[in-house]
């Protein structure tokens, strides 16, 4: 076990208000993770995802549990987002259009099979970012 | 009756190593809902036996859930399976996504019931 620790922080706002300027609802939710000294790798960058699928690499991630955030940074067309299910079928987690984002603390993969997120542009080629680090074990 | 609406969301999230390394990301939008039914929010018990957070909506969907316990983790999924989860929720995690399909979203609680603070919204072809 690794000395080095990892910490992940996440803060979010959301409000929901109506055709008559009522705010029905808002959250601001924030957490830290505790202190994970058994993370193996955090990732973050950008990639083209492409309409015929494609993956962003995660080597050494943790598939039991990561938090991943992706946000489509693009221009035109929605992106779809999934990970590779426990039923051995790809599970469609978030369909976010450009500037929108998704954040989930997540698992990859519980049957073993393979650690991976897929990005799938609908219509053409898409850029995203993202940020994923490892969490510790549910 | 249906009704229009605007949802704003926005995040910072960062990741940080004790060696000093840090990454962030950020991000905000906003979506004009229109003539949408399903509007829920609130604070609901999730059972281990599975609990429906939203029902099947026309179009699409915006869900944020946080796990208010402070024990035991939740799972968030399609259809009542944890295998097909999008979420597993440490004490204190919460997460968010967009969906433009119609299916249901289940939460089930792993070792006793947990209470949940969520939202899930409906929204049109358009959003």
């Amino acid at each position: 076990m690794a000395t080095m620790s990892t910490t992940f922080t996440a803060s979010g706002s959301f409000t929901l208000t109506d055709e008559n300027g009522v705010v029905v609802f808002t959250y601001s939710p924030s957490f830290t993770s505790t202190s994970n000294t058994a993370a193996q790798a955090l990732y973050t960058g950008e990639h083209l995802a492409q309409t015929g699928t494609s993956e962003l690499a995660l080597t050494d991630v943790n598939d039991d549990r990561v938090y991943v955030f992706i946000k489509n940074v693009d221009t035109d067309y929605p992106v779809e987002v999934e990970a590779n299910a426990a039923e051995s079928s790809a599970l469609e987690m978030a369909d976010i259009k450009p500037g929108e984002w998704f954040f989930t603390p997540m698992e990859l993969n519980s049957d073993g099979s393979g650690s991976s997120i897929q990005v799938t542009a609908a219509t053409a080629d898409q850029k995203v970012q993202y940020l994923i680090c490892d969490a510790i074990d549910n | 009756m249906a009704k229009n609406y605007t949802f704003n969301a926005s995040i910072s999230c960062s990741a940080t190593s004790s060696t000093g390394y840090s990454q962030s990301q950020s991000g905000a939008f906003s979506l004009d809902i229109t003539g949408i039914d399903q509007v829920q929010t609130g604070r609901l018990d999730v059972a281990t036996g599975g609990t429906v957070i939203m029902a099947a909506p026309t179009y699409g969907k915006v869900v944020y859930v946080r796990n208010l316990d402070d024990t035991n983790f939740v799972t968030v999924s399609m259809v009542d399976d944890a295998d097909n989860a999008i979420a597993i929720l440490e004490p204190g995690e919460w997460f968010f996504t967009i969906l433009r399909d119609t299916g249901v979203i289940d939460a089930i609680a792993d070792t006793a019931a947990v209470t949940v603070e969520y939202f899930a919204v409906e929204i049109d072809s358009n959003a």
